[in-house]
């Protein structure tokens, strides 16, 4: 869509708070971002206000990036935190079951044929259904690749909390998988 | 397949890290709705980040601030009698007087055994331990001491009248008129200098002369009334060289009049300037206080001794908490409990 726009030049524009530039940024990003927000957080509602505190924070502080490493990883480190952020001050709140399941529908009767695509989909189905400090841990240790300690001060928990929690998260995404592969889950 | 079920972390970082998803047609009305209504703020660059300067650079700042740090202290600690600097050092000296050269506080942390007024140096004071007197000779140029002293060196004004008077020992005076002599004063060198005669007028009021002062040859000095606990007064001495007797005169506040405690029950550390502290209000009064919070289930998750409003929460969710604040007055000890919100 704006290709020809240079990267260097989006991020000035951003920084001067020009409006045309911030939503070309975020066009140029949502994807990726919503993606990743979709994994972190419990349902579709609650990713799309981490994404948009995310890109506040993005817009925010564009002055403090300092060009080493992509742009793209910048972004994607700020919206993982964002959501960390938010998975820790809403901890009380995810007591409460949510009652919009038909949420995780949407994803899923989505018109799209690729084969590849459904089966991400369905895998990030997985990922969201599962506990929520499950999911953050698994997010980070397998898909973000932080190590154990790294985590634990994250989330303020211990590192042997980290890898109980990892492991339950594995050992109950496999257990999906397989059910899936015998056909038992044949709602999917 | 089963390279899948084993490898089941790979899986799904093969298929989810760089998924795209479409999101929300709406999402970017809400995002600019945002920042129509909440400005972006950009933060200044931090110093080091700034182009220019190197990591040579700064080091060699370092090093050169380190430098000047420690030759100040040389200079300062070369022409200064040892100074005064913990409380162990008042017990080891208290058949001794206390000499002083530098800018130094004086606080009465404790009720003195005398139930109202004691009229003597600090060496009368004979505390029953350590934690009734504090003498700091770090002032803070900042703040605002209540009481402000002056040293000065009489002895080539006056010699004679260094020689103490018994007869004046007893004199006693209105309690309130001798604290308004000090109290809300602003402090000037030239002007509220109090020079020792041993039985002076300052205002029109009788200054107690001092006791004790066995060398009239050396300094004189200090008349100050601290107004314990944790009352603290200043004391300046005005002669660099001098060394002065610190004689201090303690009057207890009623204990009535020490407010206790009073703790919130929320407190909301979001930033904006309002109640992002655990302010406890009159913790002034106490000097040994013990600050331990835990959440609901008993995990602690702050602990200060000697706390100091500093508490924000940090780190820790929205949510119910439960402290236990423990607080010594005169040695008594209290302890207060109680549950407090978090809400950012």
């Amino acid at each position: 869509m704006h290709k020809n726009i240079s990267e260097d030049s989006l991020i000035k524009g951003c920084i001067e708070g020009d409006r045309y530039a911030q939503k070309m940024l975020f066009e140029k990003y949502k994807a990726t971002m919503f993606a990743i927000c979709m994994r972190y957080a419990k349902n579709k509602m609650e990713a799309e206000d981490v994404m948009i505190d995310g890109f506040m924070m993005v817009y925010s502080n564009l002055n403090s990036y300092k060009k080493k490493g992509s742009f793209e990883g910048w972004i994607r480190k700020i919206m993982i935190n964002t959501a960390i952020n938010n998975y820790r001050s809403n901890l009380k709140n995810y007591l409460v079951k949510s009652i919009d399941d038909e949420d995780y529908l949407d994803i899923r009767d989505d018109s799209v044929n690729n084969h590849e695509n459904i089966s991400s989909k369905y895998l990030l189905d997985m990922i969201q259904t599962l506990p929520d400090g499950f999911r953050i841990v698994f997010n980070l240790y397998e898909i973000e690749g932080y190590t154990h300690k790294e985590i634990a001060s994250l989330l303020d928990i211990s590192i042997n909390t980290a890898k109980t929690q990892l492991f339950y998260a594995k050992k109950a995404l496999r257990n999906k998988l397989m059910k899936f592969n015998n056909g038992e889950l044949s709602e999917y | 397949m089963n390279d899948e079920l084993n490898n089941i972390g790979d899986v799904f970082k093969k298929r989810l890290k760089d998924l795209k998803l479409e999101s929300n047609d709406q999402l970017w009305d809400r995002l600019e709705q945002r920042l129509a209504t909440q400005p972006v703020v950009t933060p200044k660059k931090a110093f080091l980040h700034s182009s220019g300067v190197s990591w040579v650079t700064v080091a060699a700042a370092a090093s050169l601030i380190t430098f000047i740090s420690f030759a100040a202290i040389y200079f300062s600690t070369k022409n200064d009698v040892p100074a005064i600097s913990d409380n162990r050092q008042i017990n080891n000296t208290q058949n001794k007087a206390i000499n002083t050269t530098k800018d130094s506080t004086i606080t009465i942390n404790k009720k003195n055994e005398n139930n109202n007024t004691v009229e003597n140096d600090i060496n009368g004071l004979n505390p029953r331990n350590s934690n009734d007197i504090d003498i700091k000779n770090n002032v803070d140029p900042n703040k605002q001491y209540p009481k402000q002293v002056v040293v000065t060196d009489n002895k080539n004004q006056n010699p004679s009248n260094n020689t103490p008077n018994t007869n004046n020992n007893n004199t006693t005076y209105p309690q309130n008129q001798y604290t308004n002599n000090y109290n809300n004063t602003p402090f000037n060198n030239n002007t509220n200098s109090v020079t020792q005669p041993n039985n002076a007028t300052n205002n029109g009021k009788t200054i107690k002369p001092l006791n004790n002062q066995t060398n009239p040859s050396t300094l004189q000095a200090i008349n100050a009334k601290v107004v314990g606990p944790k009352d603290t007064a200043r004391i300046i001495p005005q002669n660099n060289n001098t060394t002065v007797n610190n004689n201090v005169e303690v009057v207890n506040k009623p204990e009535s009049d020490i407010k206790d405690v009073r703790i919130p029950n929320i407190f909301t550390p979001n930033g904006d300037g309002y109640n992002d502290y655990f302010v406890i209000l009159y913790l002034d009064n106490y000097t040994r206080t013990e600050l331990s919070v835990t959440d609901r289930y008993g995990k602690v998750v702050y602990e200060k001794k000697n706390y100091q409003n500093e508490w924000d929460g940090r780190n820790i969710p929205d949510g119910v908490y439960y402290y236990t604040f423990v607080y010594y007055l005169q040695d008594v000890k209290k302890v207060k409990a109680g549950s407090v919100t978090i809400r950012r």
